[in-house]
């Protein structure tokens, strides 16, 4: 039989909650939030968003904790070990591949807008944007007030062409995608590195540095943001509370709508970072004894303060105060990377130290995508040291490697939409499925008494009883009412490719064709790895048998 | 600002913001 390596560890609880909430903190509490709610029922918005923390956010949470602490006594890392620990079926593996293959191909096309944000950090402190700016005010002042709409005509160029989505002949900022590229492999090879560099010399190193840092700079930008006041006195209808103000007016008519509770369900899913076996692996890294149960309401918790708090005063109150309700509307519609990468750096930029205040935020974005970002490569790198004895580093240089062939498509190819099948299909689907199958084995194959068991062992605060009817009826039920309602919404014209130009669809099937390819390869693998273990363990019952 | 939109806003920044303090001096102080 091998000798099983000596387990890593998280050096101090303080390090392990930093490194769980920097998992979960990532783009979307700043981006996404923000928009979401004031899109979605303004302040009506947070009541579907409450219940669905409590009644999935938070029984997930110690779900997934317990699971992987569970997993970790046997010396697994990731979901296939855990969910075949749990469920004596030689399908739960295969099911528990899904936790190595979703986040490697989230992490994927993670890295990449994680890369934007550090070349805008870059541009910020060199400013870059002052040409842009510049035209950009001019336009304003061409086409009149509320329709700044375009306050981000040049600022969205900027962005299209370091994308690489401007046809090159009208290209005015970057010629080629080396930018983009440089800043790509900079972004892989730092969470590379990281990983590298272990659980605690590398990843709680790491969360150490970064989250401290992310919360000053949103602290401070908070601040800012709220004694920003009515900048432009001509406009007072512009200012920072009117944009408050349409973040949290309740819009009660709004709980009437399915696609609220919806949108707010998937919130939570997406801001915790469930459903994407990266909680698990970090557990995993715990000892039988250390608690689950305030630890991951904690990172639940610090996940929610950056979120409601930082996340919802940054970006769109700002952007009221800079361009008006009507134009934040117009660019809250367009998406949350417009929010973040178009209209932010023209707010800066109007306003005194805006270099300063760029800087921060983009960088307060790095920080929280970096964070995310090494805990995605995670389940893949210890898969490959607990089941095929890789060392840390060569683990480390496999994702590398699966990083930038699984990601140069998506660099290349992404004015095709080439990056949207991956956030559709895995940021969407894939995570909720994922959940689903993980709360149902929980919840039933491993038994109501070893799951109430496993979620009490070593807990500081009482768990209520109630958690075991959430998880084993409440949770499944609310996975598939949300898993239905998507797939009536969205699923249909997401599969005909409904509104995608023709020359765009090759690309799309070959982005699903790769995710496919991924998916099985993960299940081959695991196969493999059950069987080298089978092997081996006839190998010493022989050897114990002489 | 209105008045339901501010009494919104201030009740859920005070719940979470009081949620991870509490967690968070409950472990810093362990």
């Amino acid at each position: 039989m091998t000798t099983p390596m000596k387990r890593e560890r998280w050096g101090t609880r303080i390090g392990l909650v930093l490194a769980m909430a920097g998992n979960a903190v990532g783009l979307g509490n700043f981006l996404r939030f923000p928009r979401l709610a004031a899109e979605y029922g303004g302040g009506a918005f947070i009541i579907p968003y409450l219940v669905a923390l409590v009644l999935l956010g938070i029984p997930l949470m110690w779900l997934e904790w317990a699971m992987g602490r569970y997993g970790g006594q046997f010396g697994h890392s990731t979901t296939p070990g855990m969910l075949q620990r749990m469920w004596r079926s030689p399908l739960a593996k295969y099911v528990g591949s899904l936790g190595i293959s979703l986040p490697l191909l989230f992490a994927v096309y993670y890295t990449y807008v994680e890369s934007w944000t550090l070349a805008y950090a870059c541009f910020s402190v060199t400013g870059e944007f002052e040409a842009e700016t510049a035209a950009t005010s001019a336009a304003a002042g061409d086409v009149g007030v509320e329709t700044a709409a375009l306050p981000g005509a040049a600022s969205n160029q900027f962005l299209r062409d370091y994308q690489g989505i401007t046809p090159p002949e009208e290209r005015r900022f970057f010629t080629t995608l080396v930018p983009a590229i440089s800043f790509w492999l900079i972004a892989v090879g730092l969470n590379c590195w990281i990983i590298a560099r272990g659980i605690s010399g590398g990843i709680e190193r790491l969360a150490k540095v970064a989250m401290p840092a992310l919360f000053l700079f949103a602290i401070v930008l908070a601040v800012r943001v709220l004694t920003y006041g009515t900048p432009d006195p001509l406009h007072p209808e512009r200012s920072v509370w009117v944009g408050l103000n349409y973040v949290w007016q309740p819009q009660l008519r709004a709980l009437a709508d399915f696609e609220v509770w919806l949108v707010a369900a998937g919130q939570i899913f997406f801001t915790l970072s469930i459903g994407t076996g990266t909680i698990q692996c970090y557990a995993s890294y715990l000892r039988r004894r250390d608690d689950c149960a305030l630890t991951g309401l904690t990172t639940a918790a610090t996940n929610e303060f950056a979120e409601v708090v930082l996340g919802g005063t940054i970006a769109i109150p700002m952007a009221v105060a800079t361009f008006g309700l009507v134009a934040t509307q117009t660019i809250a519609a367009q998406g949350s990377f417009n929010l973040g990468f178009v209209a932010m750096p023209v707010i800066f930029h109007q306003m005194p130290a805006g270099q300063l205040f760029a800087t921060l935020w983009f960088l307060l974005l790095f920080f929280a995508g970096i964070t995310s970002s090494v805990a995605m490569c995670q389940p893949l790198v210890a898969f490959l040291q607990d089941e095929f004895r890789l060392s840390r580093r060569v683990a480390a240089g496999v994702c590398c490697g699966a990083m930038l062939g699984l990601g140069l498509p998506i660099v290349l190819c992404f004015e095709t939409g080439y990056m949207d099948q991956y956030d559709f299909w895995v940021g969407t689907f894939g995570l909720v499925i994922c959940a689903l199958a993980e709360v149902l084995i929980f919840g039933w194959a491993f038994g109501k008494r070893r799951m109430w068991a496993e979620l009490r062992r070593g807990a500081e605060i009482r768990i209520p009883r109630l958690v075991v009817p959430v998880i084993r009826y409440v949770v499944p039920v609310y996975l598939s009412i949300l898993l239905a309602g998507w797939m009536m919404q969205e699923l249909g014209d997401a599969v005909l490719m409904k509104g995608v130009p023709p020359e765009h669809r090759p690309y799309l099937w070959l982005a699903r064709a790769t995710m496919a390819g991924v998916i099985v390869g993960t299940v081959a693998l695991v196969g493999i790895a059950w069987r080298r273990r089978a092997n081996a363990a006839a190998t010493s019952n022989e050897e114990a048998a002489r | 600002m209105t008045a339901s939109a501010l009494v919104l806003m201030l009740s859920a920044w005070s719940v979470v913001t009081f949620g991870a303090g509490w967690c968070l001096w409950r472990i810093l102080d362990r």
